[in-house]
């Protein structure tokens, strides 16, 4: 009797800390995973904001921008986000596992199904697989989404810039009588045209940075890890 | 208006009025919801939460005021006034109403004003602006070139006697270069794509020599050999496109100089565009115009206006001398060039004009100005064209056709009612389910379609390549016309020198060019670049 006891006993312990030993190894693999792709996640942001705005953006308002949204912007970071170094990426010998490295393109879940395989597809693993696939589904969007939106404050400031451009008035040496009351219509055209455009590229980046320095902000606060 | 304008952005932007409200409980929370969304910019949200609001309660005063400046911002003053005449059935002492109802009206006339006729212009103001101000997408006239007035008053009024009767214009692929067809001038212009510098010239001006090393020895197709052309011609260009990634400027001719009526073959000159020189000229039937290539670059079609027919040519070479001549296809029934009368714009069999390409390449549609009708082409497995049947009744003159982005729908515009279509692609094929080669009147039945008047005389018109707009020139009402490509709606108006004809945009979406040639004498020589700014897609969105 007292060795059946402690036979089930010796069963039960071995089996409990297995499944507590197994479960924090391939907890702290999920959530190794999670809070590197967050860090890298947030890198990019930063770089892609950068390399998103337009060539001669004013230096000052970058420096205000990166006050205003950006975290930590570091100068030295690598473009992750280049196309040529994604290439090159995909050509390297580690590129099977690229995700737990590259983390936030869809190609993570190439990396998430190989996880699972090693781990003999067990129940827990899965179920921690999931939720991670959520976030970086998520991330994923958000990535996108503040990718679009830097486009747009790109294009709305080119937008601007082409107009000034094109809306230049040079006068010839020679003018009609009429001339005078030709030309101040013009310009009441240009500044019209020109203040609109403003307007509303000023509006947007504003919108652009409340929207980004609130989420920025929220994502700082959040759990990094899914448990 | 400018200050109407400004108060529209308090209004909309700063959003800083009283919250608005609704008696029922469920419209109150659905109004206040589209108020925070339309202070977020995000007017599309806002209409579908107001229309919410007005559905659960429709006399809710605050949820008709506020949508009407959703749909401000969406250019859709129609509804703008529908929504604000609402307002004040609901509520005759409403303050702010009577304050804004006469600028959207006046919007609603501008936007409304196509059934002007014959609406003459000439020097229109450079960096003019389409109206109404408030449109969500916008045009500005930045560059013109025109031979008609030589006492220009500033730079961007180009005076250029090259400018003779310009008829189309094009661009190049990589969308640096526009060239235009000055018909009478017998030349192709290159001009950078913003209008501001001309670049090249070539002249459609053959000797004998010319003729001996670039035309082709052998009549295309049946027709007979032109046999005054080995004295040398001058070819009035009409349309072109670029093919080959770049590499060659087709330009087909209307007629040769010495073929009074159109009788005999015209050509197509395939130029070298690097090297802006022609390098080969192929045949066509009488009277070619519109010129078009297929998705898959392997085919060329070209329109004869004078008979009836279209040609299509193997353009799968990349080399200009392997380029040949593939099928003829023949709209109905060939129209004899015998008794040919004076005035071959009229007398023209049912008048072949507009081609458009599915963009699976397999099918070739055929726009029939005189009578109506499109016809359509069927390519099948050993790359015949074969036909599959005319559509009558969509239009009763249909002249330019084009795909929609996606390829799902095609828009067919009308000279004659000023009415632009938009019909699902797969709705007309399927019309000939069982009914192959035959002609269906779709008039009377229940196949669906949309079609709007947009303005009178419609000539040529384009989808635009990013957003969901088309450009079409109004030729009776001198005007370029901004319509939705969704519901055909009209957003806006500009005025363009008399009278235009040709037109298109850039493939980045960021020009728009409109050739005018004269009528009955008046007007005409005149080329007009456009800037083109988009302001609802180009928005934030929270």
């Amino acid at each position: 009797m007292r060795v059946a006891l402690f036979l089930t006993i010796l069963i039960f312990s071995t089996g409990y800390f297995l499944k507590i030993e197994n479960g924090y190894v391939r907890n702290n693999l999920v959530c190794n995973f999670s809070s590197q792709s967050m860090e890298k996640i947030s890198q990019n942001y930063q770089t892609k904001f950068k390399q998103l705005l337009p060539n001669k953006f004013p230096n000052r308002r970058l420096e205000y921008l990166s006050q205003k949204i950006l975290a930590k912007p570091d100068p030295n970071l690598v473009l992750t986000c280049n196309q040529e170094e994604k290439k090159i990426y995909e050509s390297s010998f580690l590129f099977e596992y690229r995700s737990q490295i590259y983390p936030i393109f869809p190609d993570s879940f190439d990396t998430l199904d190989w996880i699972a395989v090693s781990h003999r597809k067990e129940g827990l693993m899965l179920s921690q697989l999931e939720k991670f696939k959520k976030i970086v589904i998520q991330e994923k969007e958000n990535f996108n989404a503040f990718t679009l939106d830097c486009s747009m404050v790109q294009e709305l400031s080119e937008q601007v810039k082409l107009l000034e451009k094109h809306l230049k008035l040079e006068k010839q040496p020679r003018q009609p009588s009429n001339t005078k009351s030709a030309i101040s219509r013009m310009n009441k055209n240009i500044s019209r045209q020109l203040e609109f455009a403003k307007k509303h590229f000023q509006t947007n980046e504003k919108l652009f940075l409340s929207k980004w320095k609130r989420f920025f902000e929220f994502e700082s606060e959040k759990t990094l890890c899914p448990f | 208006m400018s200050i109407l304008a400004n108060l529209l952005f308090l209004s909309l932007f700063s959003w800083s009025a009283e919250i608005p409200k609704c008696e029922e409980k469920v419209a109150d929370e659905k109004v206040k919801r589209g108020y925070a969304a339309q202070a977020g910019n995000r007017t599309l949200e806002a209409v579908d939460l107001y229309n919410e609001a007005i559905k659960a309660d429709p006399k809710c005063r605050d949820a008709h005021y506020e949508i009407g400046w959703s749909y401000w911002k969406l250019g859709e003053w129609q509804k703008v006034v529908t929504n604000w005449e609402t307002t004040l059935k609901l509520d005759p002492t409403h303050k702010l109403v009577p304050q804004f109802m006469p600028a959207a009206k006046e919007n609603l006339r501008v936007i409304n004003s196509g059934a002007k006729t014959n609406q003459f212009r000439k020097n229109v103001d450079i960096f003019s602006q389409s109206l109404p101000e408030e449109s969500p997408v916008k045009l500005s006239l930045i560059n013109r070139w025109q031979s008609y007035n030589n006492k220009i008053e500033i730079k961007n009024d180009h005076y250029d006697q090259d400018i003779f009767s310009p008829k189309s214009v094009s661009f190049s692929d990589a969308g640096d270069m526009a060239f235009v067809q000055s018909l009478e001038g017998a030349k192709t212009l290159f001009f950078k794509s913003d209008g501001s510098e001309k670049v090249a010239v070539i002249k459609h001006q053959f000797d004998k020599d010319a003729i001996a090393s670039l035309a082709d020895k052998k009549p295309p197709f049946t027709y007979k050999q032109d046999t005054k052309m080995a004295k040398g011609f001058t070819g009035k260009p009409v349309e072109s496109i670029v093919t080959h990634n770049n590499t060659y400027l087709w330009t087909t001719y209307y007629r040769k100089n010495y073929d009074e009526l159109g009788q005999l073959t015209s050509a197509v000159a395939v130029v070298d565009i690097k090297n802006r020189k022609i390098v080969r000229i192929m045949g066509t039937g009488p009277i070619s115009k519109y010129i078009e290539k297929s998705p898959d670059q392997k085919w060329i079609a070209i329109s004869n206006w004078g008979d009836n027919t279209v040609g299509v040519y193997d353009i799968s070479s990349s080399k200009p001398e392997e380029f040949k001549e593939h099928q003829l296809l023949v709209v109905e029934k060939k129209q004899s060039l015998k008794n040919l009368k004076a005035n071959r714009d009229k007398d023209c069999g049912f008048c072949v004009r507009g081609l458009a390409f599915s963009h699976d390449s397999q099918y070739l549609f055929v726009t029939r100005m005189k009578g109506g009708g499109i016809s359509i082409f069927k390519k099948d497995l050993k790359n015949k064209f074969e036909f599959l049947g005319t559509v009558m009744g969509l239009q009763p003159g249909p002249r330019d056709i084009h795909f929609s982005k996606d390829g799902k729908d095609i828009f067919i515009g009308c000279n004659s009612s000023g009415t632009i279509v938009k019909v699902p692609f797969k709705s007309m094929i399927d019309l000939f389910n069982g009914h192959v080669g035959e002609k269906i009147d779709i008039t009377g039945t229940d196949f669906k379609y949309d079609k709007k008047f947009v303005g009178l005389g419609v000539r040529s018109f384009k989808v635009h390549p990013k957003f969901d707009y088309l450009f079409l020139t109004s030729n009776n009402g001198s005007e370029i016309i901004i319509a939705k490509s969704t519901d055909l709606s009209v957003l806006g108006r500009v005025p363009v020198d008399s009278y235009p004809v040709g037109l298109s945009i850039s493939p980045d979406g960021k020009y728009l060019w409109v050739t005018s040639q004269g009528k009955e004498s008046l007007g005409g020589n005149s080329v007009s670049v456009f800037l083109i700014t988009e302001y609802l897609k180009n928005q934030i969105k929270l």
